[in-house]
């Protein structure tokens, strides 16, 4: 069993890595798009009501000062609080930020616990009595982190569902995979919770497994434990194949899509991306295209009925 | 396309009843198109005033004449013209006046 | 009766997913809230033979139903062949990216649909969620680009069939949605719904032709042809700026030769050539500021030099891209160092920020809203101006594509605190205020029943927080005035208040800015606002 988690762990860290970064690479390699961007945006000077360099007369001569910092902590923010949510549908929000925390907390948590057993191979002790003040701040973040991932994602697993359900809107849009989801993230958040409340108060054997993680020697786990790293393995397994990449993609949206103000100047980086994109063929079928020209060169063209002879 | 007939000719128009082909228009078409306008009896001299300028701006320039326009040059306020035409300028007049619905944003 | 909507609904041939009841629209305040006339015209029986109106009875598109199978399959892999290009980086290296991200990461969680004015103003119709559409299009995608396994469109409850009737009706409910805007702006993950509208409408006419004919044939097409889309030529244009200039002197004794063509000057200045038919008021108004300010500008008479239209912008890349191209060539052609444009939203949307990049090398030429410029006009004394002239309740509209989706917020605000002593604020404004109803186009759609619909249902928000702005003064015998700069706007606005009775009923003139500077013009004998032409 022992063996089993160590290679099962390592194969779903691996997993998530590769299909997280075969997924946003893909996402980040799209082509530059037209811009289609929608105010506030955060990094401008005057976000506050949402104003934006083309305010000022002649923009292109004045400075365009950006905040990106002030961007990235206002998208980063709202993976914590969901302000949209807590704004304009309070009840849902009360089940899907716990939700959510669940996700951040649980993870954070194992993450914590592989510092944990570095720590513990180097020789600290880690434990309510530990001798060393760190080894007793790291024992309390960490069942203050665990304790409450799984609180908060059992709470959010059941909310979820009923929630959904309860709405006119959200319940027409709602699909067979949600309702799976819910109830495996509930086995998985469950399993955890009861694990902790009823064999590992102190959550010991989550050190004991991350020390035979890194030392590679199979650990001697209660069996509710071992089932609940399994469930967890299978979720981090899991997890790439959802939209979850959505808490990384959607700031990447906000910055590459929503705040993209960035003018094309002459002589710019951007204006050559561009001279490439307006040279491929374009395939459309519309009358008013010439269909297997250049993009620019259907630009360039009237498109007028009496300029393109009828296509078959 | 949708057809209407008055005085026993058929005539395209489009789907809000604006005359398709301009050159089919006739003084026949007008007064027969008064009555689905909500104007009573024969046209009379101001409506004929009205209608002729319209077509000769049109002739002129290939579009309706502004309404301001309109009223300054047939000496008609637009209570006269909504008097006149009951859909007024755009809507009544000119499609009296055998014009195509105007486009753009106008 | 409102009921729960279905994919089932719009595959289903034959009747309709929907019938609008007036009586469950969102309520307006009284005197309108009594319903006295039937208020969405239904079609005939005969018109219904050509036009499909499956979708709720009304029609932008009006598509002909098909007359064989063959046809119809024709149709269908037609349109499925234009929706893969969509997921072509060639074809639509344009919006691939906010595409690809809208349908993979939107998580339906419904905060877009209380954030979108049709939707509510409908009395919360399930086919005007903002959600809708993409639902729909996800479905076709799944089933039909991606062939995902039927297993897994069961758990994912991605399946369709798919039908002419379908496709019918997807065309036209993606002329339900004014591109506002406000759905993504809301949305806690990035994704777009409003623009699944538009590029459906892109498949639409990209790939089948289809398009209403106010935005296509009557529309780009015509503006790339003549000039304008409103069939104005450059003899029809000269024709009415020699009206604009007598008009000019009548109501201010100035005699001001307006600039046409003129090489080397400044700036171009491009309007909406709406303007010139519809609110000559406004072409006038920015003649006399800009001779009294002493700027240097020209008008063009080149293809689309002369207006700033550019309908492509709502549904067609090209024919957006064609008009931005022609416009930078009569900026070019003429010398100006810069392309100012006038008071019309989607223009400046379309023309300075879109446009960037569509435009390389030399078609490069600065661009911007005459707004800042006037700002500054208003702001340096350089005109004098008496606010006691504008002593009426004035609110001020803000044009989605010029707020919302440019970040032009506070220069119109600062001149209208500067010289109207009773403007007020509608609730919300600036970047989350709500469309006009008039948005992507629906403002020139002007057939049908169409024009019902869009007074009725997606003006019915802006209709109410005019009324709200000003409920301190409801009679009409207090003359009011919404300030809209965008042509677009206006015409929306006409249309509305005359459908419900605005003037009689309330007073309420709706113009431009440019109207309200002048009329504030301190050595003016009479006022140029003119209240008569409401």
């Amino acid at each position: 069993m022992g063996t089993l988690i160590i290679v099962l762990t390592y194969i779903a860290y691996v997993l998530i890595v590769v299909v997280y970064t075969i997924k946003i690479t893909a996402w980040l390699k799209m082509p530059p798009h037209i811009r289609w961007d929608l105010y506030p945006v955060i990094h401008e000077e005057n976000y506050r009501y949402g104003g934006s360099y083309y305010e000022q007369p002649e923009w292109w001569t004045k400075p365009r000062p950006r905040n990106t910092w002030r961007s990235l902590f206002y998208s980063l923010k709202d993976n914590f609080y969901m302000g949209e949510y807590y704004k304009r549908n309070r009840t849902y929000w009360l089940c899907l930020l716990p939700w959510h925390l669940g996700f951040i907390f649980i993870i954070t948590f194992h993450i914590l616990c592989f510092f944990a057993a570095v720590a513990m191979f180097g020789g600290l002790d880690i434990a309510a009595n530990a001798p060393h003040v760190a080894g007793r701040v790291f024992y309390t973040i960490l069942l203050l982190t665990g304790g409450f991932a799984f609180v908060s994602g059992t709470f959010g697993s059941i909310g979820m569902p009923i929630i959904r359900l309860a709405d006119r809107g959200l319940r027409t849009y709602s699909m067979p995979m949600n309702y799976f989801n819910y109830l495996f993230f509930l086995v998985v958040y469950g399993s955890g919770l009861l694990a902790w409340l009823l064999l590992d108060p102190t959550l010991d054997e989550y050190r004991a497994y991350w020390l035979g993680l890194i030392t590679l020697t199979p650990p001697e786990l209660h069996p509710m434990t071992v089932l609940h790293i399994i469930l967890f393995d299978i979720f981090l397994i899991y997890l790439p194949f959802t939209r979850s990449t959505h808490y990384i993609t959607r700031i990447l949206a906000y910055f590459f899509i929503r705040w993209d103000d960035e003018p094309n100047l002459p002589g710019s980086e951007l204006e050559k991306q561009i001279v490439g994109l307006l040279g491929r063929k374009v395939s459309w079928e519309g009358k008013h295209i010439p269909t297997g020209r250049s993009w620019a060169e259907a630009a360039m063209e009237s498109g007028l009925p009496e300029t393109k002879k009828d296509t078959p | 396309m949708p057809q209407l007939e008055i005085g026993g000719t058929t005539y395209e128009v489009d789907e809000d009843g604006f005359l398709q082909e301009l050159d089919k228009w006739g003084r026949g078409f007008a007064q027969g198109y008064a009555a689905v306008e909500g104007i009573e009896g024969e046209l009379t001299e101001d409506h004929w005033k009205l209608i002729d300028y319209i077509r000769d701006y049109y002739a002129q320039f290939g579009i309706a004449p502004m309404i301001r326009k309109m009223c300054k040059d047939t000496g008609f306020d637009l209570k006269r013209i909504y008097a006149l035409f009951p859909s007024g300028p755009a809507k009544g007049a000119c499609k009296l006046a055998g014009l195509s619905k105007p486009t753009g944003c106008v | 009766m409102k009921k729960n909507i279905h994919i089932d609904d719009f595959t289903r041939p034959g009747g309709q997913v929907t019938e609008l009841d007036p009586a469950e629209l969102d309520p307006l305040p009284p005197p309108y809230d009594k319903i006295d006339k039937p208020s969405i015209r239904k079609l005939t029986e005969e018109q219904r033979k050509r036009m499909d109106a499956s979708l709720d009875g009304i029609v932008a598109i009006g598509l002909t139903p098909p007359k064989t199978p063959e046809e119809e399959k024709a149709f269908i892999d037609k349109f499925l062949a234009g929706i893969k290009k969509l997921f072509s980086a060639d074809d639509n290296w344009t919006f691939l990216q906010p595409l690809v991200h809208t349908l993979e990461y939107c998580v339906k969680c419904q905060i877009c649909s209380d954030a979108c004015p049709v939707y509510i103003s409908s009395g919360r119709q399930d086919i005007y969620r903002p959600t809708m559409r993409p639902e729909l299009f996800r479905r076709i995608v799944s089933k039909y680009i991606k062939k995902e396994h039927p297993f897994l469109r069961k758990i994912k409850d991605s399946d369709i069939d798919l039908n002419w009737q379908t496709l019918a009706r997807l065309g036209e409910l993606a002329y339900r949605c004014t591109l506002c805007r406000r759905c993504a702006q809301v949305c806690p993950l990035g994704c777009d719904n409003a623009l699944i509208s538009r590029e459906i409408r892109k498949v639409f006419s990209q790939q089948m032709g289809i398009a209403p004919k106010e935005l296509h044939e009557k529309g780009s097409v015509q503006q790339l042809r003549v000039g304008s889309s409103t069939g104005m030529t450059p003899a029809a244009l000269k024709n009415i700026l020699e009206f604009a200039e007598e008009e000019i002197e009548e109501k201010t004794g100035r005699k001001i030769k307006i600039p046409v063509d003129k090489k080397g000057a400044d700036i171009l200045l491009i309007h909406n050539a709406g303007e010139f038919l519809a609110w000559p008021e406004n072409l006038e108004a920015f003649a006399i500021i800009l001779d009294a300010a002493g700027v240097d500008w020209t008008l063009s008479t080149e293809i689309a030099g002369y207006d700033s239209v550019n309908y492509g912008v709502w549904y067609d890349d090209f024919q957006f891209a064609r008009v931005v191209i022609r416009q930078s060539q009569a900026a070019k052609s003429l010398g100006v160092r810069k392309i100012s444009f006038g008071e019309c939203g989607h223009a400046h949307k379309a023309g300075i920020v879109v446009a960037d990049r569509v435009l390389t090398g030399d078609l490069i030429i600065p661009r911007e809203s005459s707004l800042p410029m006037l700002e500054e006009i208003v702001m340096s004394g350089r005109i004098k101006l008496d606010p006691g002239r504008n002593n009426f309740p004035v609110t001020l509209h803000d044009p989605c594509n010029m707020v919302r989706l440019m970040g032009i917020v506070e220069p119109q605000r600062r001149i209208l605190r500067k010289i109207c002593p009773q403007f007020r604020e509608m609730t919300p404004h600036g970047v989350e205020n709500y469309c006009c109803g008039g948005g992507s186009g629906f403002a020139i759609t002007q057939s049908t029943n169409f024009p019902d619909w869009r007074s009725a249902v997606s003006g019915r928000m802006k209709m109410k927080q005019i009324l709200e702005a000003f409920q301190d003064v409801p009679g009409a015998e207090v003359k009011k005035y919404v300030c809209a700069p965008c042509s677009n706007c206006k015409g929306q606005f006409r249309d509305m208040f005359e459908y419900y009775g605005v003037w009689e009923k309330s007073g309420i003139l709706y113009g431009g800015l440019v109207e309200l500077i002048v009329n504030a013009m301190a050595d003016l004998k009479k006022p140029f606002i003119q209240w008569e032409w409401h």
